[in-house]
């Protein structure tokens, strides 16, 4: 008997032996990162949570409206999958969100077609509304298959809760019906216009089309309105916003400058459509006809609280062998990849009407975890703490490594009205080939964002992915915040300025601020994370 | 007295081991098989190993309403549609049948009785132009082929019957009706034979068979012999041994388009090298007076004008020796495509006379 009570305390020993061991004992010891600036092949997270990207697969065309019963915005999507199969792809998918900034996911919303013959074997985008008359929210949506007759129908789905979903297996809106193509037939966006009765715009081939309806169930044809010329314009989204009716469409021609979300504005819903004029396009006169953002920014639609416009669209991801191909791989004369991440900004809108993007307001206070910022190299710099000045050729100031989400706020003043200045990410002071936005001079008064791929093996000039031009701020100041959340950047100036972008190898490398033979000031520099 | 202990702790651990579970929770057991289902009263046909289920309807039946007037389940199974609900069937819709947590997902669609030929080869190598509204098929065959005993191959619609049947010898010396019946449906098809023995213009291609030419090509071949008349195809192979005759062969033309594309010197030999290999009997056709008509990637072939005009150049190429027949042929008028009334080509460059569907452009 006390050989066993010995046994049991031996085992006892034992077990407190093994308990008594921490992790620290156990793995590689931490890495000095804030004392080495050379460059490290970082990789992103699973998923993303503020450009929100699901762990598997990515996010393709949202859907966003404001749910005024749950007090939330809701943003559907098509969830893209790397083995899409053939036929049956893009369920569409939901995440919901306060702010623009945290988004819980919903799973799955609507799911395709189960056969290859269903009309829904793909799903395209489309739009949700509720409607109080029947309780019942509405999605409507685009059925997608080459097997069918017609190749896109738009079709709907109703549900009492926002849980489940039946989608209407007799109603079906054709486009042949009404003289439009029976190939093209897309993205239905529904909204109450000026006459005080639902619309639902849809775009078919080179021209959108026009449907009234006063119950959102039964809808009868209005007519045709262009789109751009011969350019297939997609997504379409309507709303007002104080005097002024905004249409936005995403330009979807297949050249370097297009690829884009752009805007027009009109006293009315009928003067939106007389802004797709014949022969040509009335843009707003905003010096970048009506373009909101760069091409990393696609398929952009709205959604209001009553208070705040937002505008969600997808950051698309690049392929390549390397983390430097991926950066460059920008579909300049073609299209980028479809699909990405999920990218809010906010709707400004000006004293005269016309529009940009700027920063959601929740971003700054999810970022809130402040970051000691360090200088590790420089040259051409007059430093005064993290902040300093910069003179002549390649000056610049080289920052500590930044984490997987950063927002990087601080203010550029320039000498003079041509000064040009950038900021470079996945930049180690052994890097042949990093990335700078160049906050251009393209003519005195006038900037644009550019892409550029520095470094002695740089490409230097990445085209069709530049953004738009701007004015050149009358005091020569510019406030810049720029956040980041994994590969996704987005740079606001000066709430004229919206730049997204794709970059890799953002974190656990370093970042400068660089100067382009003139003289500038850097100040009230912070970085902060979460 | 230890040792016991120990067999005894052993004993309880291994049973505590032993006492999962053997059989799940999930409920299988049921089936989840449609057993009839019927709209607007036509019965379908249930195919279990392809989950599908076919409803027959007449020739002329609207689709875009109709009412489940039949439908039984297996025991305990629940579906996502309901007897006397109303389905849009111009496209298939999916039954979702579950019983506990089985489920099968059935593909119901309709299909309308349609007697039509489809497609309609002579000799396995001529094919006929259907005029689904005039039923009407109009084939050209070389002479040397003969009109009295040509083998249609005939492909119809999906349960039709035809008479007479495919595979039989015909004499399309006169035109040949042919009768598609299919339950409702039923069409009769006049079929007219034309023997050429020396083409007017001819479509020329790499295949024996106009049929294996890829699908523009073969749109534009189509579109040649159903529009000029006297029109033949004839591959290079054919062209290159002399088969066919020549004498009044106004115009040969070529469309060539490979997915990809055929651009360069270096592209064009490694991909057309059956075009390059009839060379001579290109020449000895343009300078007795005979014209090309080359679209897509068929453009490249002047390039290679030192192999196929000897020492002339393409700014310099030289006018025919004798007087051209002038062709004053209503088929000509097409002024949207560069034709030009009553003109001799030389040659043409043209991208592409179809039409295409929209979306090639933004492929």
């Amino acid at each position: 008997m006390k050989t066993f009570f010995q046994y049991i305390t031996l085992a006892g020993v034992a077990l407190a032996a093994t308990l008594a061991c921490t992790k620290e004992n156990y793995g590689d010891a931490p890495k000095p990162w804030d004392e080495t600036a050379n460059y490290f092949a970082s990789a992103d997270e699973k998923g993303f949570s503020t450009y929100y990207t699901p762990a598997i697969g990515r996010v393709g065309d949202p859907m966003p409206f404001y749910d005024g019963k749950a007090g939330e915005f809701k943003v559907l999507y098509l969830q893209e999958y790397d083995n899409n199969a053939t036929y049956n792809f893009h369920p569409i998918w939901g995440v919901s969100t306060q702010d623009g900034a945290s988004y819980v996911s919903l799973g799955e919303v609507i799911p395709v077609g189960a056969s290859i013959l269903e009309q829904d074997a793909a799903i395209g985008t489309g739009c949700c509304v509720y409607n109080e008359a029947d309780a019942l929210y509405y999605i409507y949506y685009t059925g997608h298959n080459g097997n069918c007759t017609n190749r896109e129908v738009i079709l709907r789905a109703t549900s009492p809760d926002f849980t489940t979903w039946t989608k209407d297996l007799l109603w079906a809106m054709k486009g042949d019906d009404f003289g439009y193509s029976k190939e093209d037939f897309r993205d239905p966006q529904v909204f109450k216009a000026d006459d005080g009765k639902w619309h639902m715009v849809i775009s078919s081939n080179l021209k959108f089309a026009d449907f009234v309806s006063d119950d959102l169930k039964t809808w009868s044809h209005v007519g045709s309105f262009n789109m751009v010329w011969d350019r297939m314009c997609e997504c379409p989204d309507v709303f007002k916003m104080g005097d002024w009716w905004y249409f936005i469409y995403s330009e979807g021609y297949r050249a370097p400058w297009s690829r884009k979300v752009k805007y027009m504005m009109a006293d009315s819903w009928q003067g939106l459509k007389d802004c797709f004029g014949n022969p040509g396009a009335h843009w707003p006169q905003d010096m970048h006809d009506g373009v909101l953002d760069s091409r990393a920014f696609y398929a952009g639609k709205t959604a209001s609280n009553g208070t705040e416009r937002y505008i969600w669209g997808w950051c698309p991801t690049r392929t390549g062998a390397t983390i430097f191909d991926r950066n460059v791989n920008v579909g300049a004369a073609s299209e980028p990849n479809w699909s990405g991440a999920l990218v809010c900004h906010k709707i400004l809108q000006k004293a005269d009407g016309t529009l940009t993007l700027g920063e959601v307001p929740a971003m700054a206070a999810k970022y809130n975890k402040s970051k000691t910022v360090k200088v590790m190299a420089s040259n051409g710099a007059t430093l005064n703490g993290v902040n300093g000045s910069l003179k002549g050729d390649d000056a610049y100031i080289l920052y500590n490594r930044l984490d997987a989400h950063n927002h990087l706020s601080f203010k550029v003043t320039t000498s003079n009205n041509w000064d040009k200045f950038g900021i470079s990410l996945v930049r180690g002071t052994d890097s042949k080939k990093y990335y700078t936005m160049v906050v251009n001079p393209e003519w005195e008064d006038g900037r644009k964002v550019n892409f550029e791929e520095e470094g002695e093996e740089g490409k230097h000039f990445i085209e069709g992915v530049d953004g738009y031009n701007f004015a050149r701020p009358a005091n020569n100041e510019y406030k810049i915040d720029i956040y980041t959340d994994n590969s996704v950047v987005v740079m606001y100036i000066n709430d004229v300025c919206a730049y997204t972008q794709r970059i890799y190898g953002i974190q656990k490398n370093c970042w400068s601020i660089n100067n382009y033979g003139g003289s500038i000031t850097v100040s009230d520099l912070a970085v902060t994370l979460y | 007295m230890r040792h016991k202990l120990f067999y005894i702790a052993a004993a309880l651990l291994c049973m505590a081991g032993c006492t999962k579970k053997t059989a799940s929770d999930l409920k299988l057991g049921g089936d989840c098989l449609i057993q009839t289902i019927s709209l607007d009263n036509f019965e379908g046909t249930i195919d279990l190993a392809a989950r599908s289920i076919v409803v027959r309807l007449p020739e002329v039946y609207a689709t875009s309403s109709m009412e489940i007037t039949e439908l039984t389940l297996s025991n305990g199974a629940t579906c996502n549609v309901v007897k006397g609900q109303k389905l849009n069937m111009d496209a298939a819709k999916g039954i979702h049948v579950s019983n506990g947590d089985a489920f099968i997902d059935w593909t119901l669609s309709v299909l309308h009785d349609e007697a039509r030929i489809l497609h309609f080869v002579l000799n396995d190598i001529y094919t006929g132009t259907i005029d689904q509204e005039a039923k009407t098929i109009s084939a050209f065959v070389p002479k040397s082929e003969g009109i009295n005993a040509l083998v249609p191959t005939i492909v119809i619609s999906q349960n039709a019957t035809i008479s007479p049947l495919s595979g039989v010898p015909q004499d399309f010396t006169e035109p040949v009706q042919y009768t598609v019946t299919n339950n409702s449906a039923k069409s009769v098809y006049t079929v007219n034979v034309t023997a050429i023995d020396k083409p007017n213009a001819l479509f020329i291609g790499e295949p024996a068979n106009m049929n294996d030419l890829d699908p523009e090509a073969g749109a534009a071949c189509q579109w040649m012999l159903s529009n000029v008349p006297g029109a033949l195809y004839t591959s290079f192979a054919d062209f290159q041994a002399g088969t066919v005759e020549l004498d009044e062969c106004q115009i040969i033309w070529w469309h060539y388009h490979m997915d990809g594309g055929v651009d360069g010197h270096d592209n064009f030999v490694a991909k057309a090298p059956y075009a390059l290999e009839a060379k001579n009997q290109l020449r000895a056709y343009y300078e007795n007076g005979g014209a090309f008509l080359l679209t897509r990637y068929a453009t490249n072939l002047p390039s290679f004008r030192r192999t196929l005009l000897g020492s002339l150049g393409l700014q310099h190429l030289r006018r025919p020796e004798r007087a051209p027949a002038v062709q004053r042929s209503d088929c000509w008028r097409r002024p949207q495509q560069g034709l030009l009334h009553g003109q001799r080509l030389l040659y043409h460059q043209l991208h592409g006379p179809i039409s295409y569907p929209y979306r090639w452009r933004y492929r």
